[in-house]
């Protein structure tokens, strides 16, 4: 297992906990932590806002933690460690690097890609875009059609509220129909949350209460 | 032709026209602008009972009244109805809260002179000037609401401004005699051609002609376009807040009386581009873009088949198109035809500085040479970067006239062995050269370019910010010139350390595709056309040779109306580097371009090299070109390239490509290397 980790700054911070709402925000986050991993320079003491990790063995996973909210999403890339710097590449597009992400953010953020009503306007952009990145159809497709296996662990003082919105839960998916919650009768360490989706570890069991 | 620093709207009859003669010499002569006018432009409502006068404005200088009716009383009531007027238009912009009242102006900053029959051009210059820098500003504030060129007062303001930053942005723009013939003209022809360098405000002066179209007539319909979605936009979204700036009383009546779309458009929405509409009105099958549809043909088909219609109906009354140089003449004569008064097409003078020839076809009616965006020294420069003046083997030189064009002021040396290429000084940049601020800096930075350069680039910010007191987030302009996946390396390592640094937030342009208040810019060279910067600093690791990369460079370095800061890497230019300084010292110490012409055979070379070449073509493009007559099996096509682009870098020199690639293609044929492959 290679685990490796990120310091965020508060830029980046409020970047990568801003709230997910849609498929949108997930594929952005992927752009943003391989930018991020790529040419990444620790913020120094007294600027740490937060922390990313990234997990590679069976599972890939990208982890966020903060203070009292840590999410944690699949990473559908391969990471290469070889070279001085990480670099990542996909089966559709290799390698997936500064350039190709800000193709694809361009083309989320811009464009609105995944907001068009009209075909066409979905199609022009990216009919340019395949100009600068042959592969960019194809990599923007597996991005849209992949599981993106999001889940949040919160510890809300503000809301909590009882059975019904417990102090520490988890948050499974993120789209208002089909996201709940699962109590937790303590604190989850980063650890364990990355233990509870490993799949190479035991599983974790639900309790009623 | 008249000078750009001459404008005369009154009437110039048997009476005036001495003072008018005087006047128009002494303005080219002195290199200042005047304008003699008899009423304020930019608004028809104002006119006057009082005949034979003119109204002389000169920037800094009090307003001069002169009368030739020798009917005193007549004159006295006109020149007061003239200021309670001005003072109107005053109280319209909000001006008057920054400058005042009529009364508290008009005492010292107004010159009148009941017989003008016995004025002279140096009794002028001696009694209207004005030596207080308070009161020359409002003079100036004064000249800019007669003549229609409206300043935001929030961001000129009364007051002097103090340090250098803030004297060049609150600079008082005033239009010139070109751009203000064009914008209140009335020629009765069409279409009208205006050209110019980048920079000369094309744009800005279409706004305006669009804003006096708008309001001249009720119910015209006006259509404004351009070649890029992206510019077309941001185009749109200027309109309504330039309307408002200018206090236009009607509203905008979107997709009904005004639109401002790109050239094509798409099926979905009737309004949304200029040839989709066009298709709609006249119930022609509209033919979406794709890779093999040239805009050309589809403007060459709607054209004729609206030809075939018998009842002639006009889809607008003005067409206004902007970037011409982007579209094929087919699209004009589209536009000329479904339009029922005038075409107004603006474009630059070249689309690239590699262009063929940058002798228009068909020559413009306003050719703009002025640039403003930039300080002519920083301009002087970039054109000598972009055109390799400096360099042993230049990429391209012009003809006199072409210089001429260009705003140069051609000066032949020691039996024309040398060239002094000068350009005139403009108001906008003077207190630069009075400050002695050198144009442009090089940087040269050691070891690996992305985080040497971003090193470096942070520095500059800090320096900038250490002597600019009121610089904000918007004054900085950052931009990458590479073409490679490092350039965007640079990027996001830029956006983490000038956050962290500056805490201004990093707008990467190339991502957002816009320019937004408040964050630093930073962007790869595709996205800064129209843009402008107090700073900008442009990093490239290796100033290559090709076309298309030596005309971002120009175009980038243009982008700075204080200074930019080239931040390259020192061992991959060594053989360049040092002319570049020399040439630039001489620039920033002498005020001119020195250089030695290419011989006949050079210059024969260069046009024969820019004529087998696209100034927007990719080395791939060009290379394969190259491949197609050397009848090239594609299968053997990628590893040649690579050969061809380890050989000779990206080299635009066909001559040497050819050779290359038929050497090499000839041994993989020998070899057999198809085996490999």
């Amino acid at each position: 297992m290679k685990i490796f980790n990120f310091s965020l700054d508060r830029f980046q911070a409020s970047q990568l906990f801003s709230v997910v709402r849609t498929k949108k925000d997930i594929i952005a986050t992927w752009m943003r932590a391989i930018k991020l991993m790529s040419v990444y320079v620790d913020p120094g003491e007294g600027a740490r806002f937060g922390s990313m990790r990234l997990h590679v063995d069976k599972m890939s996973r990208l982890f966020f933690v903060k203070e009292d909210k840590s999410y944690s999403i699949n990473f559908p890339f391969f990471t290469d460690n070889s070279a001085e710097r990480l670099t990542f590449s996909a089966f559709a597009c290799s390698p997936v690097d500064n350039r190709v992400t800000s193709e694809v953010l361009s083309l989320l953020s811009t464009y609105n890609l995944l907001d068009a009503d009209d075909i066409y306007s979905f199609l022009d952009p990216i009919s340019n875009s395949l100009e600068v990145e042959p592969a960019i159809w194809s990599l923007l497709k597996n991005l849209m059609m992949c599981d993106d296996g999001y889940i949040r662990v919160d510890h809300d003082e503000v809301r909590a509220n009882g059975n019904l919105h417990p102090l520490d839960h988890i948050d499974v998916f993120y789209e208002g129909a089909s996201t709940f919650k699962i109590g937790l009768v303590d604190r989850l360490s980063l650890n364990d949350f990355a233990d509870l989706l490993d799949v190479g570890s035991d599983c974790h069991f639900l309790h009623r209460k | 032709m008249a000078s750009s620093f001459f404008f005369l709207q009154a009437e110039k009859n048997d009476v005036n026209k001495n003072l008018v003669e005087q006047m128009e010499n002494w303005s080219a002569r002195e290199k200042t602008q005047v304008y003699i006018i008899d009423k304020p432009l930019g608004d028809s409502k104002y006119s006057y009972d009082h005949d034979d006068y003119i109204v002389v404005l000169i920037p800094k200088r009090k307003l001069i009244f002169i009368d030739f009716s020798e009917d005193e009383d007549s004159f006295e009531s006109f020149v007061e109805d003239f200021i309670e007027d001005l003072g109107s238009i005053s109280d319209k912009y909000r001006y008057k809260d920054s400058i005042g009242r009529p009364r508290t102006w008009a005492r010292d900053l107004i010159f009148k002179a009941s017989d003008g029959h016995s004025i002279d051009i140096r009794t002028l210059e001696e009694q209207t000037a004005i030596e207080d820098p308070a009161k020359q500003r409002i003079a100036e504030l004064l000249v800019s609401l007669l003549t229609g060129s409206i300043n935001d007062i929030d961001r000129v303001r009364a007051d002097p401004p103090s340090n250098l930053l803030d004297k060049v942005k609150r600079k008082i723009l005033l239009f010139d005699g070109d751009q203000t013939r064009f914008v209140y003209q009335r020629l009765k022809k069409s279409p009208i051609r205006i050209q110019g360098l980048s920079g000369t405000g094309k744009t800005e002066l279409l706004l305006h002609k669009l804003k006096e179209l708008y309001v001249q007539s009720a119910d015209s319909k006006i259509i404004m376009t351009c070649h890029n979605k992206i510019l077309a936009d941001s185009l749109r979204r200027r309109i309504p807040d330039f309307f408002n700036f200018m206090k236009v009383e009607q509203q905008i009546k979107w997709d009904e009386r005004l639109w401002c779309v790109h050239a094509w458009g798409s099926q979905s929405d009737r309004d949304s581009g200029t040839y989709r509409y066009i298709c709609n009105f006249y119930g022609l099958p509209f033919q979406r873009y794709s890779y093999s549809t040239t805009f050309d043909r589809v403007c060459s088909t709607a054209l004729e088949a609206i030809k075939q219609i018998k009842d002639r109906r006009y889809a607008f009354d003005y067409v206004l198109i902007d970037e011409s140089q982007d579209f094929p003449e087919s699209f004009f004569q589209l536009c000329e035809y479904v339009s029922r008064e005038t075409v107004f097409i603006a474009g630059d003078i070249f689309q690239s500085i590699f262009d063929e020839t940058i002798t228009a076809s068909i020559s413009p009616d306003f050719l703009l040479s002025k640039c403003y965006r930039t300080d002519p020294k920083t301009l002087m420069f970039a054109h000598s970067l972009g055109m390799g003046l400096f360099e042993p083997q230049k990429l391209r030189w012009l003809e006199d006239e072409e210089w001429n064009k260009c705003g140069y002021a051609v000066e032949k040396r020691a039996g024309d062995s040398y060239y002094r290429l000068k350009r005139e000084p403009l108001r906008r940049f003077e207190d630069l050269d009075k400050e002695n601020i050198d144009c442009v800096e090089i940087i040269s930075t050691k070891g690996d370019f992305t985080e040497s350069a971003a090193k470096s680039i942070l520095e500059i910010v800090r320096k900038i910010s250490r002597e600019n007191p009121t610089l904000t987030a918007d004054d900085i302009g950052i931009i990458l010139l590479d073409n490679n996946n490092k350039t965007y390396a640079l990027a996001d390592l830029l956006e983490q350390v000038l956050q962290r640094e500056t805490g201004w937030i990093v707008n990467k342009a190339h991502e957002t595709k816009q320019r937004i208040n408040g964050e630093i810019f930073v962007s790869n060279r595709n996205n800064v056309k129209g843009l402008e910067f107090p700073f900008v600093i442009c990093a490239t690791e290796q100033i290559g040779r090709s076309y298309a990369y030596r005309n971002a460079l120009y175009m980038t370095v243009t982008r700075s109306f204080i200074k930019s800061f080239l931040v390259v890497s020192e061992d991959h230019n060594k053989g360049i580097i040092g002319n570049l300084r020399s040439g630039l010292r001489g620039i920033n110490e002498l005020g001119y371009i020195e250089v030695q012409p290419p011989t006949k055979a050079e210059i024969e070379k260069i046009r024969t090299t820019i004529k087998h070449s696209n100034a927007n073509e990719s080395f791939y493009d060009f290379v394969q070109r190259v491949f197609d007559d050397l009848k090239v099996l594609p299968l053997f096509r990628p590893r040649l390239l690579e050969v061809v682009k380890k050989t000779v870098g990206e080299d635009f020199d066909r001559e040497n490509v050819h050779r290359v690639a038929e050497f090499n293609y000839k041994m993989m044929l020998d070899r057999g290397d198809i085996e490999d492959i």
